[in-house]
This record gives C-alpha cells, sequence and structure tokens, in this order.
C-alpha cells in the first residue's frame, strides 16, 4: 500500500490553522517549545501561563475551555482582558494546551467543558491572572524608567507615566516582567463592578464572522498533508465483541483501503473527579465497544468499503436487551427495591394519615445529546510522539489517553484543540479519541481522521438515562401537602438522585428512594441539564397532579411548598437551603409579574409555570430561574408552544447577549427533548438511526422567546445548560392545563399521536 | 472526467460521479465551509446552490452536478458581503457556527425565489436543523435582509 510521505515542511504548513479567533503552531514532533505563538515571525513572552505578548505587542489568551457554541472563545477573553488593560479589537486566543495545565498543577482551573461551568470558576482566577500581568508589567516599567509604580498607569496595552508623558509598550518590557516576582492573586487589586469596561457588556462574539463565512476550522475540517481518512463501526449490540472480518470483501476497492480493528476498552471517566473521591459518583466509566475502522484515501472511499466489509460479531450479553422491557424492571425496582437515600420528618405515618393520597409513575426515555457535528479526531503517532486534533469537551484526559495509549511519556503527547459543532455533553466521552489514537498506532507515520457518520453516533452514542419513578404524596383535609415521597430506578452508571432529592418544594415529611443500575448496557452520557432535565419535569408533573386536586392556585401552591420553615433545623448548611427556598420565591414571583402568569388565555390554550436550579448538593452555587410556557392545543393543528418566558437570576453575566443566545438555545433543545427526543433497543441494537427517526426542533417549531436576566452583583453561576429542565417542566404543565394528558413519560409528540 | 464549476473556477475532476457533491467540495476542492451533519439529505448543513437553487450536497452525486454552475459558502459575497451574511453578523446569530453555512445558503436561495417572506413563509422554507437553537436570531435576520430590500441578490 502506498503510503504519501509526509515531510516536515509540509507537516508545519499544514498545521498553521487558523480558525475565528483562534490560532496555534504545532510543534514539530522533537521541539520542545510550545509557547512560540501563533506565528514564528511573532515569538512572544509568556506570562502566567494565561497570556502571551508579542514583538509587535498584540495579546495572546488562552482559553482553558474547548468551544463548542458556549462562546468561551469571547467571553474568557473579556474576563482575562478586564484586568489586562488590553485593547479589544487586537486581541488573538488560542485554546490552552492538556499538557502544560498539567505539568503545572491545573494552572487553567476548570478546563472540562461541564456543569456549565466556565463563568463561575473561571471569573476570579482570570480576572486576578490578568491583574497579576498588568502588575508585573507595570513593575517591569518602574524599573525601567525608575519612577514609583504608582505614577504608572496600563492603558491598551501600553504603560504610561502621566508626568514625564513616557510611554512604554507591553512588549517593550515584557521580558522583564517574565522576571518579575510573581504577585500574590490573593493581594491584586481588582476593579469594582461599576469600572469594568468588558465584563458585563454585549460584546459581539469574536468568531461570528468567521461563522458566516465558513471559515472556522472544526475538528471535521482539520486536515494534514498526506494524511488518510477513517470510518469505524462498532459492535451494533453493547458489549458485542469482534470475532473476525472478512478483509477479502474490500481488497480491491479504490482508495487502498486498510482494514484496523479497534480493541474495546474502558476509556476512562466522562469528567474529572475530585482528588480522593469515588469516580463512580463524581462521573462515569467511558464504555467502548470493539470495533471496525476502514482507513482510505478519502473519507468517502474508506465509508463505502466500510459499509461492505463483512464482518462478524458475537452480539454477547446484551443480544436479547429491549429498552420497553427494561423500563418495566425499573418500575418494579422504583416501587419496591429502591434505597431510601434521604428522609425527613416521617413519611409513612403522615401517609397513612393524609385525608388524601395520590401516587403516579413517570418515566424518562433513554437520549442521545446529537449535537450537529459528527464525532471525530485526527490523530499521528511517529517517533515516539503522539499529536491528537480534537473538539474533545474534555482536553485533559484526551491527553491522557493518547500518552498512555501510545505508550509514551507524557510530554510526548500532544493535543491540539479546535472548536466543535455542537457538544451538550457527548464531547465529554473520549471514545472517538480513542478510536483515533487506536488507528494512528496502526498506521505509524501517516496522520489519520477518523470521522463516524450520524448513523454510528446515533446508534452507538453515550445516553441520558432511561428513568423510572415513582411518586406519593399526602394533603391533609386544607389541601395542604403533608408529605412527598418519590422513588426512582434508573439504567446509570452515574449518581444522579440530586434529580429528586434537590427538589425544593418539600413539606416537613419527605422520603427519597434511589437504586442506580452501574451495570445497564448503554453507556451513561452526560447531556444538557443533565439529571435536572430527567428529574424536574417529573417533580412538576406530579406536583401539578396533587394540585389539581385541591384545586388551589399554581402559584400560590407553590409558595405553599416553598416555606423555609419546613427545612430541618438540625441540618447541615441549613443556611444554604433557606436563601435557596428564598431564591425560587424570588423567581417566582418575578416570573409571574413579568412574564404575564396572570394575562388572560383562550380556549385551547395552556400555560405552565416551573421554578428551578441546577443545585447538585448544598454548596453548589446555582443560577436560579423560572419559565412560564404558553401552548396551544387544537384537534386539527395539534400542539403548538406559542411562547416561553424565561428569567433567570445567574449572579454577575459576563456577556449579555451571549446568555441570552444560550437560554434561546436552550429553550429550543428542551423543546427537542420534550418532543421528539427517544432511543430504544430492541434486539440489543438501537432502532433510532438518522434525523427522521431522532427528529430535532426546526424553525417552524420555535416559539416566540422573552429573556429576563435579573440584575445581580452576585459572582456568575451556570447559564449553558439552564434553560432546559425549567421549560420542559413548565410545558408539561401548560399542555395538562389547555386540556391536554397528563404525560408521564416522554415524547410528548409521541404520546399525542397515539 | 467530469467538469463542475464551483465558484466562478470550471474544474476537471477524476471522480466516481457517484461521490456526493458535498465530498467532492470538501476532499477533493478543499471548501470545507460546506458541512457533514446526517448524510441524508436531512439537516442542511451541506446545502450549496446549484445552477442558484439550494440543494443538500450529502445527498447529490457529483455526477447529477455535472455541467453546473455551484456555489458554495465560500464563493457566497466573495467579492462583497452577502446581504444574508451581514444580517446574520448583525443578529448575532452562530452559537456553534456549524449549521450557519448551510443555514445561510438555504436562506439566501430562499430570498432570491422570495424576496419578501411572510414568517409563516420562512418557517416553512428554511427546514435546516440549528442543534444549538439559534432559529429566533434566524428569522429575525432573514426578515431583516428582506427589508433591506437585498436579500433576493
Amino acid at each position: 500500500m502506498k503510503e504519501p510521505v509526509l515531510t516536515r515542511r509540509g507537516f508545519v504548513t499544514g498545521a498553521l490553522v487558523t480558525a475565528a479567533g483562534v490560532s496555534f503552531t504545532l510543534s514539530l514532533a522533537g521541539c520542545k517549545d510550545r509557547t512560540k505563538l501563533p506565528d514564528d515571525s511573532e515569538p512572544g513572552v509568556e506570562l502566567l501561563s494565561w497570556v502571551v505578548i508579542h514583538r509587535d505587542n498584540s495579546v495572546t489568551l488562552r482559553v482553558p475551555q474547548t468551544e463548542i457554541g458556549q462562546g468561551v472563545l469571547t467571553t474568557i477573553p473579556q474576563m482575562l482582558a478586564e484586568e489586562l488593560e488590553v485593547d479589544w479589537s487586537t486581541l488573538k486566543s488560542e485554546f490552552y494546551d492538556p499538557a502544560v495545565n498539567a505539568t503545572r498543577g491545573n494552572v487553567y482551573v476548570w478546563t472540562a467543558v461541564l456543569s456549565s461551568h466556565s463563568a463561575q470558576t473561571l471569573f476570579e482566577p482570570t480576572q486576578r491572572a490578568g491583574a497579576q500581568v498588568r502588575t508585573m508589567l507595570i513593575r517591569a516599567a518602574a524599573a525601567r524608567l525608575k519612577v514609583p509604580e504608582v505614577e504608572l498607569e496600563a492603558v491598551k496595552g501600553a504603560i504610561h507615566h502621566k508626568a514625564s508623558g513616557k510611554k512604554l509598550s507591553y512588549a517593550s518590557v515584557a521580558e522583564a516582567a517574565a522576571k518579575m516576582p510573581i504577585p500574590d492573586p490573593k493581594t491584586v487589586k481588582l476593579k469594582d463592578a461599576a469600572d469594568r469596561q468588558l465584563v458585563g457588556k454585549a460584546i459581539p462574539r469574536r468568531d461570528v464572522d468567521a461563522a458566516i463565512h465558513g471559515k472556522i476550522t472544526y475538528g471535521i475540517d482539520f486536515e494534514l498533508p498526506g494524511m488518510r481518512f477513517a470510518a469505524a463501526r462498532q459492535s451494533p449490540t453493547f458489549g458485542g465483541k469482534l470475532r473476525s472480518i472478512d478483509k477479502g470483501s474490500i481488497k480491491d476497492m479504490p482508495g487502498n483501503p486498510k482494514v484496523v480493528e479497534i480493541k474495546g476498552a474502558k476509556v476512562g471517566y466522562n469528567g474529572p473527579v475530585p482528588e480522593g473521591e469515588d469516580p463512580d459518583v463524581w462521573a462515569a466509566p467511558v464504555k467502548m465497544d470493539d470495533a471496525v475502522a476502514v482507513v482510505a484515501d478519502s473519507w468517502w472511499q474508506a465509508k463505502t468499503a466500510l459499509d461492505a466489509l463483512a464482518i462478524d460479531w458475537d452480539a454477547g450479553p446484551h443480544a436479547k436487551f429491549s429498552s420497553a422491557e427494561y423500563l418495566k424492571t425499573l418500575a418494579n425496582q422504583a416501587r419496591s427495591d429502591a434505597p431510601v437515600v434521604v428522609e425527613a420528618g416521617d413519611a409513612r405515618s403522615a401517609l397513612a394519615n393524609a385525608a388524601k393520597t395520590l401516587s403516579a409513575e413517570y418515566s424518562y426515555p433513554y437520549m442521545d445529546p446529537a449535537p450537529l457535528e459528527p464525532m471525530n479526531c485526527s490523530a499521528y503517532v511517529d517517533g515516539g510522539e503522539v499529536h491528537i486534533w480534537t473538539n474533545s469537551q474534555f482536553p485533559d484526559d484526551a491527553w491522557r489517553i493518547a500518552h498512555s495509549l501510545v505508550g509514551v511519556s507524557p510530554d510526548k503527547a500532544h493535543v491540539h484543540i479546535l472548536p466543535a459543532g455542537g457538544g451538550f455533553g457527548r464531547r465529554l466521552q473520549n471514545d472517538f479519541v480513542h478510536q483515533a489514537v487506536q488507528i494512528a498506532l496502526a498506521c505509524k507515520g501517516t496522520p489519520v481522521k477518523l470521522l463516524l457518520t450520524r448513523e454510528e453516533c446515533v446508534r452507538k452514542s453515550y445516553y441520558a438515562p432511561i428513568t423510572a419513578a415513582r411518586f406519593e404524596a399526602g394533603l391533609d383535609g386544607a389541601g395542604n401537602v403533608t408529605v412527598w415521597t418519590c422513588s426512582v430506578a434508573s439504567g446509570t452508571s452515574a449518581e444522579q438522585s440530586y434529580g429528586e432529592t434537590r427538589f425544593p418544594f418539600q413539606p416537613p415529611n419527605v422520603r427519597f428512594a434511589y437504586k442506580r443500575n452501574p451495570d445497564s448496557p448503554l453507556p451513561f452520557g452526560w447531556m444538557r441539564g443533565v439529571g435536572f432535565t430527567q428529574h424536574l419535569w417529573m417533580n412538576f408533573g406530579f406536583l401539578d397532579e396533587l394540585r389539581l386536586l385541591t384545586g388551589r392556585d399554581v402559584p400560590e401552591f407553590y409558595r405553599s411548598l416553598l416555606d423555609p420553615s419546613y427545612i430541618p433545623a438540625d441540618i447541615e448548611d441549613r443556611d444554604i437551603a433557606v436563601a435557596r427556598v428564598k431564591n425560587h420565591l424570588k423567581l417566582l414571583d418575578f416570573a409571574i409579574q413579568k412574564g404575564r402568569w396572570h394575562a388572560p388565555k383562550g380556549r385551547g390554550r395552556g400555560r405552565g409555570l416551573a421554578v428551578g436550579d441546577t443545585s447538585y448538593y448544598p454548596s453548589y452555587p446555582s443560577s436560579t430561574k423560572a419559565a412560564i410556557v404558553d401552548v396551544s392545543l387544537d384537534e386539527q393543528a395539534g400542539l403548538r408552544v406559542d411562547h416561553v418566558f424565561l428569567a433567570i437570576d445567574a449572579g454577575t453575566v459576563i456577556n449579555p447577549d451571549i446568555v441570552h443566545a444560550q437560554l434561546e438555545g436552550g429553550i429550543a433543545y428542551a423543546l427537542t427533548t420534550a418532543l421528539h427526543s427517544e432511543i430504544t433497543v430492541e434486539n440489543g441494537q438501537v432502532q433510532q438511526s438518522n434525523f427522521h427517526d431522532y427528529p430535532i426542533l426546526k424553525l417552524d417549531r420555535m416559539p416566540a422567546v422573552t429573556i429576563e436576566i435579573l440584575p445581580s452583583t452576585e459572582p456568575p453561576a451556570s447559564i449553558g445548560e439552564d434553560a432546559v429542565p425549567v421549560t420542559i417542566a413548565a410545558l408539561v404543565n401548560a399542555i395538562a392545563d389547555a386540556g391536554g394528558p397528563r404525560l408521564r413519560t416522554l415524547p410528548v409528540a409521541k404520546i399525542l399521536a397515539s | 472526467m467530469l467538469e463542475i464549476e464551483v465558484n466562478g473556477t470550471k474544474h476537471r475532476l477524476d471522480v466516481d460521479p457517484a461521490v456526493p457533491l458535498l465530498w467532492v467540495l470538501r476532499d477533493s476542492l478543499g471548501l470545507k465551509g460546506t458541512k457533514f451533519g446526517c448524510g441524508a439529505g436531512l439537516c442542511g448543513a451541506c446545502t450549496v446552490h446549484v445552477d442558484g437553487a439550494a440543494v443538500r450536497s450529502c445527498a447529490y452525486s457529483v455526477g447529477q452536478a455535472a455541467g453546473s454552475k455551484i456555489t458554495s459558502i465560500e464563493g457566497l459575497g466573495a467579492s462583497s458581503e452577502h446581504p444574508v451574511q451581514a444580517a446574520w453578523r448583525e443578529a448575532g446569530v452562530p452559537q456553534c457556527g456549524y449549521c450557519q453555512p448551510g443555514m445561510i445558503m438555504a436562506a439566501a436561495a430562499f430570498l432570491r425565489n422570495n424576496p419578501s417572506p411572510s414568517d409563516e413563509e420562512i418557517a416553512q422554507g428554511v427546514t435546516n436543523i440549528c442543534r444549538c437553537g439559534t432559529y429566533n436570531r434566524i428569522r429575525k435576520a432573514i426578515r431583516s435582509a428582506a427589508q433591506s430590500g437585498r436579500g433576493g441578490q
């Protein structure tokens, strides 16, 4: 087989990829210095891992997150540049290097694109890093000009000395600044909120021009001279094994097809695990089955040959697995087997003494997050080094996978981050990285790009878990809720009991039971809103069922349960729990007033209201939000979502326009999730394959949206996932309010059609 | 040998006519702005213009395109920015941006046929998938391009 020769020169040229405001230099195999940025003609001085100042006085900022559409290429530079005092219009940015993060003690603080964390975890560290660098530059200038530091001011990339009118560019003092002692991050002075020039401003995204001209280089677009292309297919059943391949079946096909066997593996975990914590509680193991790849001169040739390849699979232990049958097992577990995880008061006697009791069973299907850019990864292994080009949401682990799989020392593994066409949690599982590196190991000396088809992405994804819940609650004679219980069984290897236990609408007597099934055949995956997306709508659905028994008004009924006096006196962090209930009340009141809760609605119209946060545990800083959804339900026209109102208190907002966009997008994601998304499995295989049977909301069904951001000076909280759970919760109650069915499972479109 | 004209340049290609136009654009001609999303003509990320009409190039063979004039995102407004692109920037449409080249190509072809559409016509006429859910900004941008009177360029 002819392998194209990868020349040194070709390698460099091909690798100088510039995406929207992103640039990086590929260090050649053997080249130690990765800090030369972004172009060899413009070497720079690195300051504190975050900032590079170039000779031409341009500045590159490091972005320690993959851009998946959440806007970090704009928001993180906004935070860093706020204190650095540089000219926004000339800034450059580049993605961080996971190897640097690992060898410098997690200097970038939070690098996984997980839990809508970028603003809340990086707000302080980026501003402090900006202030530290500015201080070092001023100190170097003070030494040069022989004047006291206090007489100097940093403005737009230069240090000014007002008294003498002297001015030094950052570039002219950068080398001296790099040798200055590093100021204590805790004591550097940060601006008052009122003086901020960038944080809080609706600055246009830095990548918008590249996006609208098709010039962003996503993972799928990366290419090197001499590259070969791979398509791959995992065992169609979960836990299946490769038995044999008839390689002869494709040997005469075009593109010099080469077959590579990919070994199934536990790839790692799908999120960072704090030191000393149980990884199986904080994250889920990323299981990947045996696969077969075909590598060819073009991807179409590889895909065509893979389609023609005769592969014999051992279907494995889950050959007969049926999601419909499994849901029955989970429902039984929820009824009888789930262990109690949280209890307060005495739920048993409260239920026995209740004037009225109500029980109901709810469920949630498997779902695939389905970002639009199919999974892909480029890899190159040669001369004891490995390079990967990926838009993983978890690049630190991609780096670990690369060096451990190739068996080289960590400094020989180089991860180059590229923007992603969406993520929504799917790219936290680095199966595609593991596959690409395995393929590159079989094609040493040749760069290879792995790209999976949509069908492969749907059938072998990492799924939001199928879940069954059984609620039982009791009312006293006056229609007050006296007891609330919920028992959940979930086909997940991750711990997601917070979805039920952290519902703050709690009377004095509660009992929560939860059973997870770590050996569930389908691998667990994060999906936007995670456990809150699975559970919040169930909680609100059952709450609404209870309310209808009482005939009480929605807001008044909600308020009756958001009662701080119900919070047990002896619990840890009681003050946090009280504040949380008060935040819910605040958003409830705000939404009722601004979201026109009491506005008249016509026949066949329904309105639903939900309030929530994503507080996984008491000290977890979460935004609080409320949604009001208006729907029309008509026998002829079916369901129409007319309007979604969403209010959020997310603390300090870095970029209000990006927050609006994320919330609008979150509403669309919620509607797809609720109306359409369902993965089913029969005979061990996923039955859906593409957007015809796994549909995504389109423009014709996108409702009008109103977003309200509450002003706040608190630290930033989550945004990206936040619209999803509350929108679904308000939607299901709106449908019931419009005279539609009480939805106890999803997707809605399927239920309304039946 | 097969001849196609892409963004004003004629290409003679030695390629299997059954290969989808998408992969010829991306891999033979290096025009990576046209995206792969589904491979089945369902999402529209691969939308290009073939003789002025919006076509989902993942489900359209290069053989079908032979002799045609093709415009990809790289050729739309190549000399000066297309009004649809300007409207997209103004409305701040993109999030991840991945669907937007196809969305913009779909919107440009739609407006050429219907320069002043109603919202209902926009909803029925632009059927691409945006997984980030930028639809309301897309609608706003299409209205704005239409109102500028230049959207149909």
